[in-house]
């Protein structure tokens, strides 16, 4: 939501034509450039992108909330989150020449400055069909908030969460509990980071409010207590890569949104009242969804698992929640007025929104991956098919020993058959299948994927298979 | 103060004991709004009134008195709208009863 700005305060925006210039530089930058395994380990500035599909991708048009997870929101997220958190300070656990030199290109000049300019686009893009979808009305008082926000959150806190029900209902629980930590750590590895853009400056008791939530996010200067430090010995307890943006090709186009919609309403100020309502709804909801998280990750990982970053949520985020009511909105409402309350109203629906959506993604993405096993029957669909190859939509490969496709996703329901050779096919760090020539793998559309060529030489084709009426 | 929530497609009017009423106002250009259908002039109900598009601003049937759009908001409910949901606040009792239902036609929401 773009505030009302009299014409003489307006500041002329860049054409379309410059954008399509800066986003076509940006990207080419080696940081997105083509890697040589799905994991960047230890290396936070590496972010592969694929940067061929920008000639298909229009970034300066706005996506509608069905094309939320679409190929070129993923694109757009990953963009955007690597443009904000060139704010951030990340270092490699261990410095070497070859990062030194990622380090200084992350945090260049030049490459920020095309990052600013691309910034504002890319959040209409990814965020603009929020204003469409949520719009805020009538008389808001304080009071009418407060029984609002109980409401939602009473709502919101009761019945058990989808995203539990899916992991503990898969046929490989362990697996899908794996790839949901793994979307996890594209947000806590740098907890609250958007967060501690709100707290400089001043503006009155709401500082300190939001102040003190900080302090406990961040451990209170105590390396072991801090979030992210908790979050990661989860990870290192089920033997997965803790250092941040390891699985950064795996993030889907939905958990980068969580994580960048915080960012967005913290980057730029004039967007501090829907901050505020967007922390207040995640601060006061997600201590129960953290403890049906911390139940299923016990019952089935047993004490192999530790759930202390859950379990940390369930003791202190019910006092975050009291605390962003009380001591941030409270004090900023008395200060600016009840006009306010339009903008945090906006940012609580808004990240409820996002989470509802980024809860469905999710869920779609384990089900895939837990039905991959069943992948290479679809071969069978290509020999009772035997017009599937002979359109012109047909897309033929030819790649080399250790060739990676950077996880990615369609639009449309594809089918991908293996001609020659021998691929692995990956859906997330937990999910992956060898396939062999002859065999076939059917990808719904919007569902996250990526191959790595493991013979000395590989051909496929991929093929549109709508209409064929396919579940994978 | 009491929390309600109907889907636009299926409700439109909200009434409360038996003098408060409120109408889901609708224009292209304006957040959908719960707004208060009493007129504060004599009691004229507004939703048969007529609504200017451009400024929202709606006029009573009975002696025409025009209100404002900012004017409306004051004497509305809180009102949210997420996709057709619409949630509103009344600052009525949380036990107190209410009535939702579809009116055929909300005059004020037809294009003039
Ligand atoms: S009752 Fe509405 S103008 Fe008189
Ligand atoms: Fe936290
Ligand atoms: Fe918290
Ligand atoms: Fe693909």
């Amino acid at each position: 939501m773009k505030p009302a700005i009299s014409a003489v305060y307006r500041t002329t925006p860049l054409a379309g034509s410059k954008i399509g210039d800066i986003s076509r530089n940006f990207i080419n930058h080696p940081l997105f450039a083509q890697p040589t395994s799905f994991l960047c380990e230890d290396n936070p500035f590496r972010r592969p992108l694929r940067p061929q599909d920008l000639p298909t991708i229009d970034l300066t048009r706005p996506l509608p909330q069905s094309e939320f997870a679409s190929n070129a929101a993923l694109l757009g997220q990953r963009l955007l989150a690597t443009i904000y958190e060139t704010d951030l300070l990340f270092l490699p656990t261990r410095m070497d020449s070859r990062r030194r030199e990622d380090m200084r290109a992350f945090y260049d000049d030049d490459f920020r400055q095309s990052g600013e300019l691309l910034r504002p686009t890319l959040e209409r893009q990814l965020f603009g069909f929020l204003e469409d979808e949520i719009t805020v009305s009538g008389n808001w008082t304080l009071e009418s908030f407060r029984a609002y926000a109980a409401d939602a959150v009473a709502q919101a806190n009761r019945g058990a969460s989808e995203v539990v029900r899916t992991i503990r209902q898969a046929r490989d629980p362990g697996a899908a509990a794996t790839e949901f930590l793994v979307q996890l750590a594209s947000d806590f590895l740098s907890e609250a980071s958007a967060m501690a853009r709100n707290v400089l400056g001043n503006y009155g008791p709401a500082q300190s409010g939001l102040f003190t939530i900080l302090i406990d996010e961040y451990g209170y200067g105590v390396p072991k207590q801090k979030h992210s430090t908790i979050f990661e010995a989860t990870l290192a307890s089920r033997g997965l890569d803790n250092r941040p943006h390891a699985y950064w090709q795996f993030y889907l186009p939905s958990s980068l949104a969580l994580v960048n919609y915080f960012h967005f309403v913290s980057k730029n100020h004039n967007h501090f009242g829907r901050y505020v309502g967007a922390l207040l709804y995640t601060e006061a909801t997600l201590a129960e969804a953290n403890r049906q998280q911390s139940d299923m990750l016990r019952t089935i990982f047993g004490t192999d698992v530790d759930t202390l970053y859950f379990d940390e949520h369930v003791q202190i985020d019910p006092h975050h929640g009291k605390m962003a009511l009380e001591r941030v909105i409270v004090p900023l409402v008395a200060r600016c007025g009840n006009g306010l309350l339009g903008d945090i109203v906006r940012g609580f629906e808004e990240f409820r929104l996002l989470q509802q959506l980024a809860d469905q993604d999710l869920i779609d993405q384990i089900k895939f991956a837990d039905r991959l096993f069943k992948a290479p029957d679809s071969g069978a669909l290509c020999t009772t098919q035997p017009g599937l190859w002979d359109g012109p939509g047909v897309l033929r490969f030819d790649e080399p020993k250790g060739e990676i496709s950077v996880p990615h996703l369609h639009d449309v329901d594809e089918i991908f058959e293996l001609t020659e050779g021998e691929i692995e096919f990956t859906v997330g760090p937990a999910h992956a299948i060898t396939l062999k020539a002859g065999e076939a793998v059917l990808i719904p559309a919007r569902r996250l994927h990526g191959t790595k060529v493991l013979s000395e030489r590989c051909r496929y084709r991929v093929a549109e298979a709508v209409g064929y009426g396919l579940v994978a | 103060m009491k929390v309600i929530h109907f889907d636009s497609r299926d409700q439109n009017f909200v009434t409360v004991g038996d003098h408060e009423r409120y109408f889901l106002l609708d224009r292209p250009g304006h957040a959908p709004l719960m707004c208060n259908d009493t007129c504060p002039h004599r009691g004229g109900p507004l939703h048969l009134g007529t609504s200017d598009e451009r400024t929202g601003a709606v006029t009573c049937p009975w002696h025409e008195t025009t209100y404002t759009r900012p004017a409306l908001e004051r004497r509305s409910p809180a009102t949210v709208r997420v996709g057709t949901r619409i949630t509103a606040v009344l600052d009525i009792p949380a036990d107190m009863p209410v009535t939702l239902d579809r009116k055929q036609r909300i005059l004020a929401n037809e294009c003039l």
